[in-house]
């Protein structure tokens, strides 16, 4: 769906983008990390074809950025991390501005706007001025606006900022609705964890670079996977049961919990059946996901 | 409709401003109605509705089609158009009939209001200031001129907000005052008509023709006799379609449309033949030559002109046009892959104008080359070398200086002090790469710009100072035509900075921070 070949940006005689390489599958969420000036806004924009690379390529669902971008424009939803909102209009009036600017017809605009303020939860304020609505608010219009016209690739850079928690959990909730129905999706953002709930894959960028991009679903069940064991009371027979088991590796345990990494993917289920079977009354057990920090961090 | 002309009427316009303008403007013109000035009302009418137009428009609407991208960036809601399906043209329209949308619903009233009073009982034609036998053609004149001042305003703001040279009302209020002075001095109707001398001088054929369409005079152009009035709307309807295109084309740059330079090249083109056609007279013949003026002669000034013309757009092109040097890496992997297209596509237009501007100068050399007879020329330094300001006033100095190039215009000497003059644009254009393609790319055409002025005014001054005065050619426009060792000179300092260019290019391509 996008692919990225030998990329290169600069800023006058600072090169913010070097020799960026990668391939996003159709209905990936790929979490775009790193540290501020990285190169992540510079990275999305260049896809979205806003701005022209030193060299290289980006293609987006076939079609060349540099030779095409305003086809590539007509399949892009994006949400810059400033974003602004024409502040004296009604929110209806905004949505049907975007509509007609993304060249819906009447109909199609009416289900659009519909369909993205009911996802974004705008539904209850279209006659509202968008200089009244709150901060959160104004995240969710503008993400609506975004995407209203449902592109198949959407870039969002730091969409959650400014959100409070029940509104971060919608949003999460929305990108995974987004990405399940097909739609590939890049998500900029510090707040790790989050990016945890919708990501598909993760990339981390560091001084321009492209230092790793894995895809987080395939790590969580393969090697690698933690496993937080606690008993209802403690046994010595804990660790007994722990070493004799051969696909694991024993990271931290004492006569009431224990720490393991599993070998392969299925051995969970096995673990907790030979901890059964051992007697033990197990409270809590506990896979653990290969988390975007560890992807981060590295 | 266009949903960005919908967006803007929708916050232009409510039931109150609606109303309010007109009732406004209807206190105005009543008390202008009943008030006791000279002349009969339906005149006063007239001359208030005509005053208010250009007032709503230069003071008002200007400013509001210069502000509209500056809003868009200042409130961040430009990348969302720029990403959206909209075309450049409707956002074009959008911005400039909807962002100005409201004064120009003032402007429509006075305009009506005009109309009507040019047809009451007792107007008095003669009595209008700016009074001429073809009353709906004037009011036509202003329309074209208003409608110049609200685009070029949009499309030298446009550029400023490309370029990211400011987003403030500084930026606004430039483009407006910028606007102001040049649509008083364009081909228009005069708001006082020109004195009658002038008019009569300017309908001689002579380097004072070109004062002819600034007073309303009957226009030569390339020898055709045109109309006063015809050639001020043919001028202001084609500077109109001009500035429209340019500010279409600022747009499509904006929105990542790839392609040849077209507007550009053909814009140039038509202003070279546009003030060629003013300048072709035989000015030797008119400054006391015997001779008989041929056709060569005559088209002396045309390449002449049409050459200044073409340096003066390469300057404004080199420093308005925008210069990332992402562009230039692109252009010149398209140049190294040999990719025509791509070349084509990614083509600078500096480089474009810097082309014409070449061929400007290699076609007056020609007709200088071709030319059975050449004249002796002036040594304009020694001219001005014995030229004493203290008995004559600086007027007499231009006189001197106007009257001995004119006459030497068809030496074979003047086209090379204009290659050495060509040799200083592409220093002063390696400059301004030079500092665009540095880390602190953001300043750098006022960087460049103050380098200029060290080169064109500080040293030359300080050469004089410590009286080196034959120095001074080798950084300014030799005035000493022929001057070999000034021309050898402008060119060092040329090939000097492309090397520098060079140097900094292949770091750039490198991947080095310079």
């Amino acid at each position: 769906m996008i692919r990225v070949e030998s990329l290169d940006f600069d800023y006058g005689s600072v090169r913010a983008l070097f020799d960026v390489n990668f391939e996003i599958q159709e209905g990936s969420v790929v979490a775009l990390v790193g540290p501020n000036g990285s190169g992540k806004t510079t990275l999305m924009r260049t896809i979205a074809g806003l701005q022209t690379p030193a060299r290289g390529k980006v293609f987006l669902n076939g079609l060349d950025v540099s030779e095409e971008p305003r086809k590539v424009h007509r399949q892009i939803g994006f949400l810059p991390d400033f974003f602004g909102l024409y502040d004296d209009l009604l929110v209806r009036h905004s949505l049907e501005f975007h509509a007609g600017a993304k060249k819906l017809s009447k109909e199609q605009a009416s289900q659009a706007i519909d369909w993205a303020a009911t996802s974004l939860g705008l539904e209850f304020r279209p006659d509202q001025l968008v200089r009244e609505l709150s901060r959160g608010n104004r995240q969710r219009l503008a993400i609506a606006q975004a995407i209203l016209h449902r592109p198949p690739v959407a870039l969002l850079d730091e969409p959650a900022s400014g959100l409070d928690p029940d509104a971060r959990r919608q949003l999460s909730s929305l990108i995974q609705g987004l990405g399940d129905s097909g739609m590939t999706l890049i998500v900029s953002s510090h707040i790790l964890r989050e990016l945890e709930d919708y990501a598909t894959h993760v990339m981390v960028l560091r001084e321009g670079r492209m230092v790793s991009f894995e895809a987080i679903t395939e790590a969580q069940g393969t090697e690698g996977q933690f496993v937080e064991i606690v008993l209802a009371e403690p046994s010595e027979r804990l660790k007994d049961v722990l070493a004799r088991y051969e696909q694991l590796t024993l990271v931290s345990a004492d006569d009431r919990s224990a720490r393991v990494e599993l070998q392969a993917q299925g051995e969970a289920s096995k673990l907790l059946s030979a901890l059964v079977a051992a007697g033990l009354h197990v409270q809590r057990f506990d896979p653990q996901s290969r988390s975007v920090e560890q992807v981060y961090f590295g | 409709m266009n949903p960005e002309l919908l967006r803007n009427l929708r916050l232009e316009f409510s039931l109150q401003r609606l109303l309010a303008l007109p009732a406004v403007l209807a206190v105005v013109f009543a008390l202008v109605w009943f008030s006791d000035w000279t002349q009969h009302p339906a005149t006063r009418l007239y001359i208030s509705a005509v005053v208010m137009l250009y007032a709503i428009i230069l003071l008002w609407g200007v400013r509001r089609s210069a502000g509209s991208l500056a809003r868009e960036l200042s409130n961040d809601t430009w990348d969302a158009q720029r990403i959206s399906a909209m075309s450049a043209g409707e956002l074009l329209t959008g911005k400039l009939l909807g962002g100005a949308s409201y004064p120009l619903y003032g402007a429509l009233l006075c305009l009506c209001v005009a109309l009507v009073a040019s047809f009451l009982e007792g107007f008095n034609q003669d009595s209008v200031l700016w009074s001429s036998e073809q009353l709906r053609l004037e009011l036509l004149l202003h329309v074209l001129r208003l409608a110049l001042a609200m685009v070029i305003a949009f499309f030298v703001a446009t550029v400023l907000m490309i370029r990211r040279m400011g987003r403030t009302g500084v930026s606004v209020t430039l483009c407006q005052v910028l606007v102001i002075v040049l649509i008083f001095t364009l081909p228009g109707p005069g708001v006082v008509p020109g004195p009658e001398s002038v008019v009569e001088l300017a309908n001689r054929q002579g380097p004072f023709a070109w004062v002819a369409p600034f007073v309303g005079a009957d226009t030569m152009w390339y020898g055709i006799e045109i109309p006063g009035n015809v050639f001020r709307v043919l001028t202001l309807s084609l500077l109109l379609l001009w500035s429209l295109l340019w500010a279409r084309n600022a747009l499509r740059v904006e929105l990542q449309f790839r392609g040849p330079r077209w507007t550009l090249a053909a814009s140039m083109l038509f202003f070279l033949v546009y003030f060629g056609g003013l300048a072709y007279f035989d000015f030797a013949w008119l400054l006391g030559s015997a001779e008989e003026p041929s056709l060569l002669r005559k088209l002396y000034p045309v390449t002449f002109s049409v050459w200044v013309m073409a340096s003066i757009i390469a300057y404004a092109v080199i420093f308005l046009a925008p210069k990332s040097s992402n562009e230039f890496q692109r252009f010149s992997s398209c140049l190294s892959q040999r990719n025509l297209r791509g070349v084509v596509a990614d083509l600078p237009s500096w480089l474009v104008a810097l082309d014409i501007t070449l061929f400007a100068l290699l076609a007056h050399l020609i007709l200088v080359a071709v030319s059975p007879a050449s004249q002796g020329a002036t040594d304009l330094g020694e001219l001005l070398d014995g030229f004493e300001l203290v008995e004559n006033t600086p007027l007499d100095m231009l006189a001197t200086v106007a009257s001995a190039i004119l006459g030497n215009i068809g030496d074979w000497r003047v086209p090379l002090g204009l290659l050495g003059f060509y040799g200083l644009l592409v220093r002063d254009l390696s400059v301004v790469l030079l500092l665009n393609l540095g880390s602190k790319s953001g300043r750098a055409d006022l960087t460049a710009l103050l380098y200029l002025v060290v080169l064109y005014a500080v040293l030359p001054a300080l050469l004089y100072v410590i009286d080196w005065d034959r120095q001074v050619a080798y950084l300014l426009p030799s005035v000493r035509f022929g001057d070999g060792d000034a021309l050898a000179m402008h060119w060092i300092q040329a090939l000097a900075m492309l090397a520098l260019l060079t140097w900094r290019w292949r770091r750039l391509s490198a991947g080095k921070s310079s």
